[in-house]
Order: C-alpha cells, then structure tokens, then sequence
C-alpha cells in the first residue's frame, strides 16, 4: 500500500526553485493525514488530551516580558496565566516538551529525505527582503489570532475537530475562509 | 475504562513530559513527510493548486473522530476525562479569520512553522519571530479586550449537543463530507494543473 | 465476491469505504458518552463488596477534615432538604438519582454516605457499575457520625490509662471541632437528647480546595 523504500530515498530535489513546486516527493497527504490521525488519537488515549502549539509561543513571550519587565506582567490576567504561581518552572510543561518533540521530528524526516537546507521560500515573483518582512507581518497576525481564538489549527482545529467542538470548528472554517479571503491579495509573494 | 492513561495515574507528570516528546516526535515527522515544513507548499492550498493542507487535516480529524467515538462505546476510552475546551464562539471566529490571514501572508501555522524552522526555513523562523511580536501586541492590549475574549461563551459545547442530533449521525456526516470534500479537492487539483499545463503550452 | 472487488479498489477508496461503513454502524450505535448503558463487571462487584475495603470509618474522616486532606470528595447523597438541615463538613450534596449526570468524574476518589448506609449502598453500587474507580461509603451513615465523631461517649472509667486518656482528649476535641461535645450517661438519652448542631460549624473550616495544582491542557 506505500513503499517505504520512498521514505528513505534521499532526494536532492530543491523544492524552492523558481517555478513548479514538485510534490512528487513528499508522502500521500491521505496517509499522512491518517496516520497523524492516529498519533492525535494516541494522545487522546494516553493523556486524555489533544496536541496544540501557539502554547507554547504563548509562554515564551511571557516569560520574555516578564524578564524584560516584570512589572508589566503583573496584574495582567493573559501573562500570569501563562506564568503558573511561581512553583515550577513554567517552561517545563507538556506543550514544551510536545513542541520540542515536533522540532526534532521534522528535522529527522527532513534529513531523512534531504530536504534540510537553509533556504527562503517564496514564489518566483518575489524578493528576499519582501518576503521576510511578509512573513513577519503574517506572524504576527497568527500569534494575535491565535491568542483571540484560544489556539492554533493543532490545537483548536484537530483536536478541537476531532471532538466535534463547535468553537474548534467555527475556528477552522474562519482559518480557511481568511486564508482564501486573502490569497488573492498576496498571490504574488506565492505564484 | 482504563484510559486515558495518565488520567487514572498510570504514570506521573515527568513520564507524561516523555510522553509528549515522543508524540511530538511523530507529529513533527509527519508533518514534514507530508510537505507541511515548505510555506510554498502550505500556500498552495489557498491557490487551489495543492490541496494537502485540508487533505491532510480533515483526514486526521475523521480518523480520530472516529477513533474517539468506537473507543469510547467500547467502554475503553472515558471521554468524559478528555480535555474539552470551552467554546467563546465570536473571539474564535475572529481569532480564525486573522490567523488564517497570518497564514496565507506569512506561509505557516504555528505548528507547521515549528517543523519548517527545523528543516531550515529562514522565513519560517522570521514568521515565529512575528508570532512572539503578535503575542506580545496581544498581551500588552489584552487588558482592553479582556471583555470581548470572554464573551459569547457556550462551554463545552458539542456537535451534537448544539445542533440537537446525534452524535452517531454527526460522525457519519461529517465523513461523508470529508468524502466529498476529498473528491472535490482532487478534482480541482487536476483542473488546475490542466489549466497550468494549458498556460506553459501557450508562452 | 465483494472482498475480490474490495481488494482491486485502489487503497483510498478501500479507506473511505471502511470509514462509510463505520459512520453507518455509528448511526446505530447510541451515545458513547451515556453513563447509563452499562456492563457491570459482576465479578468484580462481588469481590469488592465481600471485602470491607470499600468503608471509612467516621472517626478516620473526621480525621482527614481536620487534617484538611482533600485528596477525596464527600458526597451527601440523601434528598436535598436532609442536607440542609445537617451535612457533615466539607461534603457536597448529590441525591442519589442526580449522581450519573452529575460531575463526579470517574478517577475521582469519592466518599458517600448517607442516612445510614442503604442509600449509600446502592449509590456505591451505581457508580461501581458505571466504572467509577474510586468509590468508598462512610461506615454507618450519619448515624455513626453522630455516635463517634459528634456525640462520642464518654468511657470515663475509674482509673484511665494514659493511652486512654489520650483518646478521651482527642475525641473530645474533635467533637468540639464540629460543633458537638463529649457525652456522659447512657447512650440512649444521649442520641435522643441532644440536638443537632447547626450549619455554623461546618463553615468554620476552611478547606483548600484540590484545584490547586490546575494544570493547562489546553493547546
């Protein structure tokens, strides 16, 4: 049903040239989406929760803003939730482990496949500069939303989805539908 | 109902750190075989020309849809100790319409952000940056939409429950739609690589 | 037949057969949730009740309030209007036809009592039956509340051993600790005699509540 032996070829391909995007190399999204269904399912099972990611954003930025200034962090409900009482360190937390897992697995798969390169993606049309000043705007909008919707599309969208959550799911269809909205508008950082 | 696990104490909060490392480590490698570590790649949802993003999710969220469902019937899996978050449904909605923003524009999700950074993606750790900078913006503004975050809030609230069907007719709805949804995004993919190939030919 | 063409569909299709086929059955199935519909380990049943492991003794319980242990919940699970009246400090009051639906999670440690201890039976045996891990019921009800911890007698004889003595103290000052006090005289005028205390006493006692090590999970 899948060859393994794709899993281990190792592909020089640079998937960033200008032009074609070759998915030819990457796995079955069907199995893959299987599988990850399986992983998440695991989680389930095992520690009777879901995954999740901008967590973890979440808590470095609090502890950052709190080195930097603690005086800002008190009384700031959002901070010291993410900041726990003081007991324990608040890096040291399931999502951080989750993350730090999630890191290494994908630089093992693409290491794997020899994917691994230092590289700026973008479409043909676009400079370097342009796309990295996008790409920070575009980050900050996620961590905004991210915090306004209480997650991520790990975290609110699979396991959110997977429980049938309506906030998870409204979540997702607003993720598409403001994607959609505006890739019309960026299409030229992209194609 | 033995499971989950941790929640009837078969193991401590360090295994459980472990734990998460190793589902981590499938996640993350998953992610990357299936082209998520590439903003190119995530972007082309958004264009129609590579559909793996909603392949990917909406295949997950079935499998362990159903998962959680045939589990839980067979007395295995108590549902009822699995964290279910609670449902704000106007800052969720707002929340997903400007992350789905941030993702067209800058190429990733937090979680695929974190696998594209480790296979090297400079944007992708400029995009991460910009996560920190839009947290950051959140937090410090946080105490004047305090009130909006916490509005519209339904708890926990299901499918099932707020539609008033069952849940066994929600599952299979939504697969049939996963199905369909499936059919069609194969279908568009091959309408516009027809129309690619279509403008390669003419230039 | 149908499994040689199964096996020639590519394997997508073969998936997405399979999932149809499980939303079908899942139509049928009923609600995974329901507490209601359940298979009662008889086996187990049996075994846990033939042992005593499943009592707390009212003198132990009285013990962990005033330790302020809060590892368990104490579940009153008479009618509403006898909790009211008298409820033993630190207990919560789930009649007993509300205990399925109510938020009694099942990797709880829970404590029922009640009256004496046929509701609190047939409570244990509920929420055994529902795969409830953890479920004890206090030794005697509120009866045995009342005779041990509230009103103990006094078993002054003429020369009391120091261990003796010990018991006689700390008796008495737990039963001051709920509002009650030591008894002298025979059992019968006692228990008749004096009344119950009021509610005043269980709000004295300040429990810290088990929530406090709240753990993020979500994402």
């Amino acid at each position: 049903m899948f060859k393994f032996k794709d899993w281990f070829h190792h592909h020089h391909h640079d998937n960033v040239q200008e032009g074609e995007i070759t998915p030819i190399h990457y796995t079955n999204p069907y199995l893959i989406g299987l599988l990850l269904g399986f992983v998440l399912l695991a989680t389930f099972v095992i520690m009777g929760r879901g995954m999740g990611a901008s967590g973890v954003l979440s808590t470095v930025a609090a502890v950052a803003v709190e080195k930097i200034s603690p005086a800002s962090v008190e009384g700031n409900n959002f901070y010291m939730g993410y900041l726990g009482d003081g007991e324990s360190n608040p890096l040291k937390n399931w999502l951080m482990f989750e993350v730090i897992g999630i890191v290494i697995g994908g630089f093992i798969s693409g290491a794997i496949a020899g994917r691994n390169k230092f590289v700026i993606e973008k479409g043909p049309r676009f400079t370097n500069k342009k796309r990295l000043l996008f790409a920070f705007v575009g980050g900050s909008f996620m961590g905004f939303g991210a915090k306004l919707a209480r997650g991520c599309t790990s975290g609110q969208g699979l396991t959110g989805g997977s429980l049938l959550s309506v906030g998870g799911w409204a979540f997702m269809m607003a993720v598409f539908a403001g994607a959609y909205a505006f890739a019309y508008l960026v299409r030229r950082q992209w194609t | 109902m033995i499971a989950p696990f941790y929640k009837f104490g078969y193991f401590n909060d360090e295994v459980s750190l472990i734990v998460a490392f190793v589902l981590g480590l499938a996640f993350g490698f998953l992610f990357e075989r299936g082209g998520f570590g590439s903003g190119r790649m995530l972007a082309a949802q958004f264009y129609f020309t590579d559909m793996r993003v909603f392949k990917v999710m909406f295949t997950a969220i079935t499998t362990a849809m159903i998962g959680l469902f045939y589990l839980s019937w067979m007395g295995f899996l108590d549902l009822s100790l699995v964290y279910f978050g609670e449902t704000y449904l106007l800052p969720q909605v707002v929340g997903g319409l400007i992350l789905g923003i941030g993702f067209v524009i800058g190429g990733y999700c937090p979680g695929t952000s974190s696998v594209a950074i480790s296979t090297g993606k400079i944007d992708a750790m400029v995009y991460a940056l910009g996560g920190l900078f839009g947290i950051f913006g959140f937090g410090e503004i946080f105490p004047w939409i305090e009130d909006f975050f916490n509005s519209t809030h339904m708890g926990k609230i299901n499918l099932p429950e707020f539609l008033g069907i069952d849940y066994g007719i929600v599952l299979f709805v939504v697969i049939l739609m996963a199905i369909a949804g499936f059919t069609g995004a194969d279908w568009g993919e091959k309408l516009m690589a027809k129309k690619k190939a279509a403008q390669v030919k003419e230039s | 037949m149908f499994l040689k063409k199964f096996a020639e569909l590519p394997p997508r299709k073969r998936i997405g057969l399979v999932a149809i086929l499980l939303g079908v059955i899942a139509v049928f199935a009923g609600d995974p949730t329901s507490k209601a519909r359940t298979t009662i380990d008889a086996k187990e049943i049996a075994l846990l009740s033939d042992k005593d492991i499943a009592e707390v003794n009212a003198v132990d319980l009285a013990d962990w309030i005033i330790k302020g242990k809060y590892d368990y919940r104490l579940v009153d699970v008479r009618k509403k209007n006898k909790f009211e009246k008298y409820n033993i400090p630190s207990s919560e009051n789930v009649p007993i036809t509300q205990l399925l639906s109510s938020d009694l999670l099942r990797n709880e440690k829970i404590i029922l009592y009640g009256e004496s201890e046929r509701t609190a039976s047939q409570a244990w045996f509920l929420l055994k039956s529902a795969k409830y891990k953890s479920v004890s019921m206090l030794k005697g009800g509120v009866e045995s509340w009342k005779k041990e911890v509230l009103f103990p007698q006094c078993t002054c004889g003429v020369n009391p051993s120091v261990e003796q003595k010990h018991n006689h103290n700390k008796l008495a000052e737990v039963s001051k600790f709920f509002g009650g006090g030591m008894q002298s005289g025979s059992v019968e005028a006692t228990t008749t005699q004096m009344k119950m205390p009021t509610l005043k006493a269980p709000s004295k006692i300040k429990l810290k509540k088990a929530g406090g090590k709240k753990k993020r999970e979500g994402c």
